[in-house]
């Protein structure tokens, strides 16, 4: 992945934005847009764990001197975790794991790979399908590793692979 | 009562007779005194006790000098009778070191003394006592150089001195204030005169409206409409309550319909009690009335209450859209608005403007920047 500068969209730049709005729809249509933001952010920067009470870019714009209150996040985040797109980690701390896929769609793309490539039955280490050279050019390339895991463990109820411990470190034979 | 002198009838240079009052028994205090069924003139610088027609003869009779009178007061006393009559208490003032010919009575404990007549005293006398009293003619004359002056000469020093100074301070106020008092009353039945006057004169135009050329009659109108309502709804007209808070609906409607428009269709219920009792001049109305008035309203105003809890008064053809879409303009014009430029621009209250913000907020035309640089509105870019 290449450290570019995020493009942020142009809603970032309206004032209004970082107000929650009173009305339904309007409400609505703003929150629609900071889920975007966010997915969009957190998968720019390969960044699975945001934390709320971070003074990030995301929620704060130097530029027009306007921020997102902390309540506020926490609605948009609680929004997201109702599309599964994100899940609440740490209550206190105010940490999230954001999937700007949902486990469900990574599992299935994890899966389509293992089949393509043809490593079915064979044990593959974590290490390897994160950040071996094969699977450079694919979307969970340097994925977070509890992600990568709870993916994994999704397909293991469907009975689609298997995770095993081996001194410490984890592996996966797919079926 | 030891304020009377005995002199003779003759009156002084530049006295007067004021009126007279037949039957007038004097009380000491609260104590009868021989000084029955007397004549008492007043004149503008004494009461004089007389028989009948000694005072007209040159008799010597008892006086008292008005400026002796501190105040007047009245008591309805009853009687066997002749049923319920008024009494007049005359108040006086402290006649130490005041030159004082002998009396009837050289000394009593009463800094007071009742006049009473079979009938009662009269109002009619009562008034003119007042007016006299305040007409202040016997000062004139003690300030007359040829006369003597008698609180002149006693000057005094030291600490009775003073307080005596302060004393005389404090009654000079005394004196002032209800004075003053007087002249508002005198006002308010003025007031009601000249309300009088504007009614008769603006019947008789109605009357005989060709005698007049159409410009003077205009501009006579004018003039009577700047005294405000000419015939104010009161609550005294009515029996009924109801019957009595719609006229007054009616009368808001009437004197406000014309500003209403000009502030774009809509004024805060406060606004409207202030126009409405500031056109009724005296005959005012309660905050409670208006409310109830407007509540009733069903003509071509309404009373609508906004969900911020702000009351408003507004025209029955107004429309929420209209004024959604035109905050829009204006937002859209100026790119971001705050409330207090919308309210100056528009030349209405800011809690008005506030409210127009709210409408168009809802209607989902404009949406909110709340930040450290305080609240304002851009264009709903999140629906467009």
């Amino acid at each position: 992945m290449t450290e570019s500068e995020f493009d942020f969209p142009w809603e970032y730049n309206f004032p209004p934005f970082f107000t929650i709005q009173k009305h339904a729809e309007t409400r609505k249509q703003q929150f629609l847009r900071w889920k975007e933001l966010i997915l969009a952010y957190a998968k720019h920067k390969n960044q699975a764990i945001i934390n709320i009470n971070d003074e990030s870019e995301l929620f704060h714009n130097n530029k027009i001197n306007r921020t997102l209150d902390r309540e506020s996040r926490e609605m948009i985040l609680n929004e997201l975790c109702n599309s599964s797109n994100a899940a609440r980690v740490n209550k206190n701390t105010g940490t999230y794991e954001i999937y700007w896929l949902t486990i469900e769609e990574w599992s299935n793309v994890i899966y389509t790979y293992a089949l393509n490539s043809g490593m079915t039955n064979s044990v593959l280490t974590f290490f390897e399908l994160l950040n071996g050279d094969d699977s450079k050019d694919q979307e969970f390339h340097q994925l977070n590793e509890q992600v990568f895991m709870k993916a994994l463990k999704h397909l293991e109820t469907k009975g689609k692979c298997e995770i095993m411990e081996i001194d410490g470190s984890f592996g996966v034979k797919f079926f | 009562m030891n304020r009377f002198e005995s002199v003779s009838a003759a009156l002084i240079e530049g006295e007067t007779i004021v009126t007279k009052h037949d039957g007038v028994k004097i009380y000491n205090g609260h104590e009868k005194t021989i000084f029955e069924d007397g004549e008492l003139t007043l004149t503008t610088h004494r009461l004089v006790w007389a028989k009948e027609g000694e005072f007209s003869r040159g008799s010597n009779v008892i006086q008292l000098r008005l400026k002796l009178i501190k105040s007047l007061d009245e008591e309805i006393g009853s009687s066997m009778f002749f049923g319920k009559k008024k009494r007049l208490i005359i108040r006086l003032n402290d006649i130490t070191g005041i030159e004082k010919l002998p009396g009837p009575m050289d000394y009593t404990n009463y800094t007071f003394i009742k006049l009473s007549a079979p009938h009662g005293i009269t109002a009619n006398f009562i008034q003119a006592l007042n007016e006299t009293l305040m007409a202040r003619v016997f000062d004139i004359d003690s300030s007359n150089p040829n006369s003597p002056k008698v609180h002149k000469i006693k000057q005094r020093t030291g600490i009775l001195g003073i307080e005596k100074s302060i004393q005389e301070k404090q009654k000079q106020t005394d004196e002032n204030i209800s004075v003053a008092f007087q002249d508002l009353n005198k006002l308010i039945v003025m007031a009601k005169d000249m309300v009088n006057v504007s009614k008769a004169i603006s019947q008789k135009i109605r009357d005989r409206q060709s005698d007049a050329t159409e410009d003077e009659t205009q501009k006579f109108k004018s003039l009577l409409m700047s005294l405000g309502i000419d015939d104010p709804v009161t609550k005294e007209n009515f029996t009924n309550n109801t019957e009595y808070l719609r006229s007054l609906g009616n009368e808001i409607c009437q004197s406000l319909l014309d500003q209403m428009t000009e502030q774009g269709g809509m004024m805060t219920i406060t606004e409207v009690y202030c126009r409405i009792n500031r056109a009724r001049g005296l005959e005012l109305v309660s905050p409670e009335d208006v409310l109830n008035a407007c509540k009733l309203l069903n003509g071509p105003m309404k009373l609508r209450q906004y969900p911020s809890g702000a009351m408003i008064l507004q025209l029955e053809n107004h429309n929420d859209d209209q004024v959604a879409e035109e905050i829009e303009k204006l937002v859209i014009e100026s790119e971001s608005m705050s409330i207090e430029e919308c309210a100056r621009l528009k030349n209405i209250s800011v809690l008005l403007a506030h409210e127009r913000f709210l409408i168009s907020e809802n209607a989902g035309k404009i949406c909110r920047d709340e930040s450290v640089e305080g609240l304002r509105f851009y264009p709903n870019k999140f629906l467009a």
